[in-house]
């Protein structure tokens, strides 16, 4: 019954990614958690951080960004249905490194720039692979385009056919124009 | 239940080798009772992850990792677990099993009618003489009683009631099937199909062989199955019956004869035995919703429960007259357990062809038949050999995750796949039959009905080791061949069980102080009951074995029933 299991890449498992049959959700690494039993962590603080992030990493161009497509949504119902809370605290705190480091370079809140000074402020987790809140950078990377590629605004994006119908082995990609939506697990 | 006689067969599990037999027992006429542990499973009605977009599912068909540790330890380690699929598979949580301390396996199990034959991977090849003929050239296992001109009327039989996609090649160590058309290769693995051909005379790159319809027959529409669409979500189920499973094949064509009742959520405890008679009387069962047991009798019993289910049902067969299990006077009952051994291979990119691309989801890869020992030679560094399934790709949005860039270059970017194709091969080796490989009764553990839980003991031999030496080493050679770049060789630990090509433990064979099953897969000690599951097989050759199943319960089902009508079944 088993044909090819897809491996999982060194960087995917050095950010804590579960993948499954190829696909990721990302989640907090379990390291350094000690026993919180405040309120349930919650994502409410950042959630302006989070759309904007979202539409950084992928904007609305002639297609719709990340917004449009539901990814805040999905971050969050990731974040709640799918963490611990262990996983839940940790990752809240990371986005308060998260948010002060960008809050810092920008010279304000994050959400409020313009796109460019947006994209400017986070170069830094390109240029820097120790910034603080890099790993959380990642992960809302990871989760924006894993939450976009997956949602229907990515038809518009990408190539799709729901029921192909047909298997054409070796065509020319001008035919095809754009890359397949795979279904990304 | 009464006493009587209810129906002229019982079949235990309704999968790949139980609907196979409702359907020729039914289409012969005889009465047939189907008893599956497994929930109800309609074709297309509880395909509930059917035609679902990533965006009709809350989590994109990602399955929660708290559920998933909590409830499907083992089963989440299957490439097709997913939100969409998981109704297929066990809850581990509620059907523990035993493993030895030191051991590993992963039971990866079905629970429901139809069995793992709906999310299978369809790959089917033949068997060949020099698989049935291995255990006698090279001594391991014991000597299957049959030959491949015993098998072969029955595979003609089973691909064309199933359907087998795949190209005719002539290879005698990989006969060929009554064919549907092939998928085609990919334009890079015609290319490496070329260079790898070139660079080893003997070595093949073949379309995979899968039991998809790309040309129906009458009687495959007649049964509401159409052709492949190439979605490939074929774990999901599929309405279309493009791809055979026992729900869309078998039971509906058993159910159309009006002789099959088949009854869901019914576990089979044990088989029941008449001292008097020395023949078995029916099936002790425990309703799973009620709990509640009964009876029910029969002329005869095919046990088709999976390779592991068939075991445990006659290991917990006891009676004064079968003390150590069901028809175990041999001894061998739960011995000799195998499953291919895989996780290793080696993956690369492939240069050029950067203007070519593909439509359709291909449901299939390739396939590289064995090559080594063709004729059972036992002179070089292993017995037996192995071959490999792969597949050529182009990655699309998925390669961007892990990376660090953002942005409208980055979505621009993803516009184009990748700019290289990627290719990968991985093996799939025969393990020897070996008596140490074994699954007992748990002395004190047992499930939810308080039935003894298995206790597996399996591990790779020194030949297995040698073997996966040469799986890699050929698989990157080959890769080299190709032209590939940036080749990895890839190995994990096998985890036995992991394949889903578990055999073996009821073997077969020519003598009964040996064995537990005849040359038709009927217990020597027990004239009427058959194991024509994975449990029956002597060795494992390489090739998926599902096929073969089907194959070797067609031809038990028609000695079965001719004994049966002549009134001699003994």
């Amino acid at each position: 019954m088993t044909t090819v299991t897809p491996s999982m890449s060194r960087r995917s498992m050095l950010r804590g990614t579960i993948t499954i049959a190829g696909a990721a959700i990302v989640l907090p690494s379990m390291a350094g958690l000690a026993g919180c039993s405040s309120a349930p962590a919650s994502l409410d603080t950042h959630k302006d951080m989070i759309a904007a992030l979202a539409d950084r990493i992928i904007p609305a161009t002639d297609t719709p960004g990340a917004s449009a497509a539901g990814v805040p949504q999905y971050i969050a119902d990731v974040f709640a249905d799918f963490f611990t809370e262990d996983q839940q605290s940790e990752f809240a705190a990371g986005l308060d490194g998260l948010a002060s480091t960008l809050d810092e370079i920008g010279g304000g809140d994050f959400a409020a720039l313009s796109p460019d000074k947006q994209d400017a402020a986070l170069t830094k987790f390109v240029d820097d692979q120790d910034a603080a809140g890099q790993f959380e950078w990642q992960q809302i990377r990871d989760m924006t385009i894993f939450g976009y590629y997956t949602s229907e605004i990515a038809t518009q994006e990408l190539s799709f056919e729901e029921v192909p119908g047909r298997y054409e082995a070796c065509i020319p990609l001008a035919e095809v124009d754009r890359a397949w939506l795979n279904r990304g697990v | 239940m009464s006493g009587a006689e209810d129906f002229d067969v019982i079949v235990v599990g309704s999968g790949m080798s139980g609907g196979y037999a409702a359907k020729e027992f039914c289409e012969k006429g005889m009465k047939t009772l189907v008893l599956e542990r497994g929930k109800m499973t309609e074709h297309s009605v509880d395909y509930v992850g059917e035609n679902k977009n990533p965006w009709d599912m809350k989590h994109r068909d990602q399955v929660d990792p708290k559920l998933a540790d909590e409830e499907y330890a083992v089963q989440q380690t299957c490439y097709a677990f997913r939100e969409s699929t998981r109704g297929f598979f066990i809850n581990d949580k509620e059907n523990p099993y035993s493993v030895e301390d030191g051991k590993t396996f992963a039971w990866l199990r079905g629970d429901q009618v139809g069995g793992k034959s709906l999310m299978w991977a369809r790959q089917s090849y033949r068997w060949s003489e020099m698989d049935f003929s291995a255990n006698k050239a090279d001594g391991h296992g014991t000597d299957w009683p049959i030959r491949y001109a015993d098998v072969a009327p029955w595979y003609d039989k089973v691909e064309q009631f199933v359907g087998i996609s795949g190209s005719a090649e002539g290879l005698p160590q990989l006969p060929d099937s009554i064919f549907q058309p092939a998928m085609e290769l990919t334009c890079v693995e015609k290319d490496a199909k070329a260079k790898i051909e070139a660079a080893f005379p003997g070595r093949n790159l073949i379309p995979g062989r899968a039991a998809h319809l790309t040309k129906p027959t009458d009687e495959q529409t007649s049964l509401g199955r159409g052709t492949c669409q190439f979605r490939n979500q074929c774990e999901r189920g599929c309405s279309f019956g493009g791809y055979y499973s026992s729900v869309s094949g078998s039971l509906p064509a058993a159910k159309r004869t009006g002789n099959m009742t088949l009854l869901s959520d019914m576990l089979v405890e044990r088989v029941l035995y008449d001292d008097q008679t020395g023949k078995a009387t029916g099936v002790r069962t425990i309703n799973r919703k009620t709990k509640e047991t009964a009876d029910f009798h029969a002329k005869v019993i095919f046990l088709c429960a999976s390779t592991l289910g068939t075991v445990q049902i006659m290991l917990n067969s006891t009676s004064a007259a079968h003390p150590n299990g069901f028809a175990n006077s041999s001894g061998t009952l739960g011995k000799y357990l195998m499953d291919h051994h895989t996780r290793i291979g080696a993956q690369g990119s492939y240069p050029g062809f950067s203007d070519k691309y593909f439509a359709g989801r291909r449901p299939n890869g390739i396939y590289i038949p064995r090559f080594r020992n063709l004729s059972n030679e036992t002179d070089n560094e292993f017995v037996r050999g192995y071959g490999y399934q792969g597949t050529s790709s182009r990655a699309s949005w998925t390669r961007a995750l892990g990376g660090n860039d953002f942005g409208e270059g980055l979505k621009q970017q993803l516009r184009q796949p990748a700019d290289n194709w990627h290719f990968r091969i991985q093996g799939f080796g025969e393990m020897l039959p070996v008596a140490e490989n074994q699954v007992t009764l748990h002395k004190t553990k047992t499930d939810s009905y308080g039935i003894p839980q298995i206790h597996l003991n399996v591990g790779l031999s020194q030949n297995d080791r040698k073997m996966r030496v040469a799986m890699k080493r050929d698989a990157v050679a080959m890769l080299e061949a190709a032209g590939c770049t940036g080749i990895e060789a890839f190995e994990e630990e096998p985890v036995p069980g992991h394949c889903i090509h578990e055999m073996g433990g009821a073997r077969m064979g020519r003598d009964p102080k040996t064995s537990v099953l005849n040359g038709f897969n009927q217990c020597h000690d027990v004239p009427n009951v058959f194991a024509t599951d994975g449990s029956a097989f002597a060795s494992e050759a390489c090739q998926n074995p599902s096929l073969t199943f089907m194959a070797l319960t067609a031809r038990a089902v028609d000695y079965a029933a001719k004994r049966m009508q002549e009134g001699n079944l003994t």
